[in-house]
């Protein structure tokens, strides 16, 4: 197709357009933080407020189930023309920012000041989760909401 | 050209003037010896959301096949928040949403006669399915509107059942205030003349003696119900009895697109006449939330053992 609209968005809509976008925000550092582009590893895919880790070649890949430190946040995914174009994605690459968000394991429970850090859970995850034990911090929960998370990002 | 003719001169000339090099064109009007079969409507989708007139420059081709879309922005969110002097506001990095309305195509039944068939009607026959094929043609826009609004709702949740046998003001209060209070302002209501019917017998405690009265008498002559436009169909293939529909104004509805105008054609291929009518159109809402329904238990206004 020639237009960025997927399916659900063709009339008839499948989806409630006036509804807010929770997949990312970000709520403070917009202006200064480092947005960054990097090729995108062969066969992996983003959207917006997934998080990449950079592979041995520096591209952007999807995370392992052990989390690491250099772990970025996705600003604009692989789902856009331009990312079509340019295979690439870009990550916020400064820390902090503050950002809100949907895209986070539910299956967890969270409360404010909570350490988060992203792993593969076995389904290919790419989202925030509970930090545990000694995996690095890569976010500390500011605000729990209906359906969505805030929270600043650190320097693990 | 052909005012004032007889139906069968005219159909003789509606003929001969298709065996002209510059004949083949539309010709008017000669008549009514006929007895209509039912009334057949203009399309209440239209009334509810007026169609707007692109052209293919409007549009957007896929790369995938030969059809046409067009795009339409949603209006984008914005909030203000009470802070301190020292602080400030969340920021946001601005990202549109938009709709894609995919074109198709209504078309008419392609009409067939042999030029001495024709001569022997007393009406202008094709004068007559040409005007009743524009408005089947928008009896086939009001069944994608209603199956788009019925997807709305499925979404939304905007739909109230009730076990009500006909519909008064406290059954209309109810769906527009799933409109009212979703920050919207329902507009426009859309029933059946069943529905309609129902409307006229209202109690005078209800609706006071002077109104009750006047029904009576001239039925209910307003255009409004509640202060909401009232659109009455026959449509009962459609819109069944006790279905009541409301709808936002257009703006914050959807869009209705035509691409360039409704077309006829007409040939005569020997002794053979063929016409046929269509339209290329694109319907959809975008705002789903600015849509709602109440279903009714009404019964069959038929006695049992007779259909609609």
């Amino acid at each position: 197709m020639v237009t960025a609209i997927s399916d659900i968005r063709v009339a008839p809509v499948g989806e409630d357009l006036t509804l807010e976008d929770l997949s990312l925000s970000v709520l403070r550092g917009l202006e200064k933080m480092y947005r960054v582009d990097k090729k995108v590893a062969v066969g992996d895919s983003f959207v917006k407020g997934e998080w990449a880790v950079l592979d041995a070649d520096g591209k952007a890949s999807r995370p392992t189930a052990s989390p690491v430190g250099g772990t970025y946040l996705v600003f604009s995914g692989t789902d856009r023309f331009d990312s079509k174009a340019t295979n690439q994605v870009t990550l916020i690459m400064s820390y902090p920012v503050i950002a809100k968000t949907s895209k986070f394991n539910a299956g967890a429970s969270y409360a404010v000041g909570d350490y988060l850090t992203v792993k593969d859970l076995g389904a290919g995850e790419a989202i925030v989760t509970k930090q545990a034990a000694t995996e690095p911090k890569l976010a500390r929960v500011i605000e729990v909401g209906n359906g969505y998370l805030v929270f600043e990002t650190l320097s693990a | 050209m052909y005012e004032g003719l007889d139906a069968q001169t005219f159909n003789n000339l509606f003929v001969e003037q298709l065996d002209t090099v510059d004949g083949i064109k539309k010709t008017a009007a000669a008549g009514a010896a006929f007895v209509r079969s039912k009334i057949r409507e203009i399309g209440f989708g239209r009334r509810i959301l007026p169609p707007e007139s692109v052209t293919r420059v409007d549009l957007t081709r896929s790369t995938d096949h030969d059809t046409l879309i067009k795009i339409v922005d949603i209006e984008h969110d914005s909030k203000a928040m009470a802070i301190n002097f020292s602080s400030e506001a969340d920021e946001r990095y601005i990202q549109g949403k938009r709709y894609a309305l995919p074109f198709f195509k209504i078309e008419s039944e392609k009409f067939v006669k042999s030029e001495g068939e024709l001569m022997a009607y007393d009406y202008a026959i094709t004068k007559v399915i040409e005007e009743n094929s524009i408005k089947d043609i928008q009896k086939v826009e009001d069944m994608k509107f209603i199956e788009y609004a019925e997807a709305a709702i499925a979404l939304t949740g905007k739909r109230l059942v009730s076990s009500a046998h006909a519909v008064d003001r406290r059954e209309m209060n109810s769906l527009f205030k799933m409109i009212d209070f979703d920050q919207r302002l329902a507009d426009c209501c859309l029933m059946n003349t069943v529905d309609y019917d129902d409307y006229m017998i209202q109690p005078a405690t209800d609706v006071g003696s002077p109104l009750a009265s006047e029904i009576t008498v001239d039925g209910y002559k307003y255009q409004t119900i509640l202060k909401r436009k009232l659109v009455v169909t026959n449509k009962h293939d459609i819109l069944l009895p006790g279905e009541i529909w409301a709808f936002t104004e257009p703006a914050y509805l959807g869009n209705f697109f035509i691409l360039n105008d409704v077309k006829f054609w007409i040939k005569k291929e020997a002794d053979m006449v063929m016409w046929k009518t269509w339209e290329y159109i694109a319907e959809g809402f975008g705002n789903i939330r600015s849509i709602a329904k109440i279903e009714l238990d009404v019964p069959n206004p038929i006695p049992v053992g007779g259909t609609i």
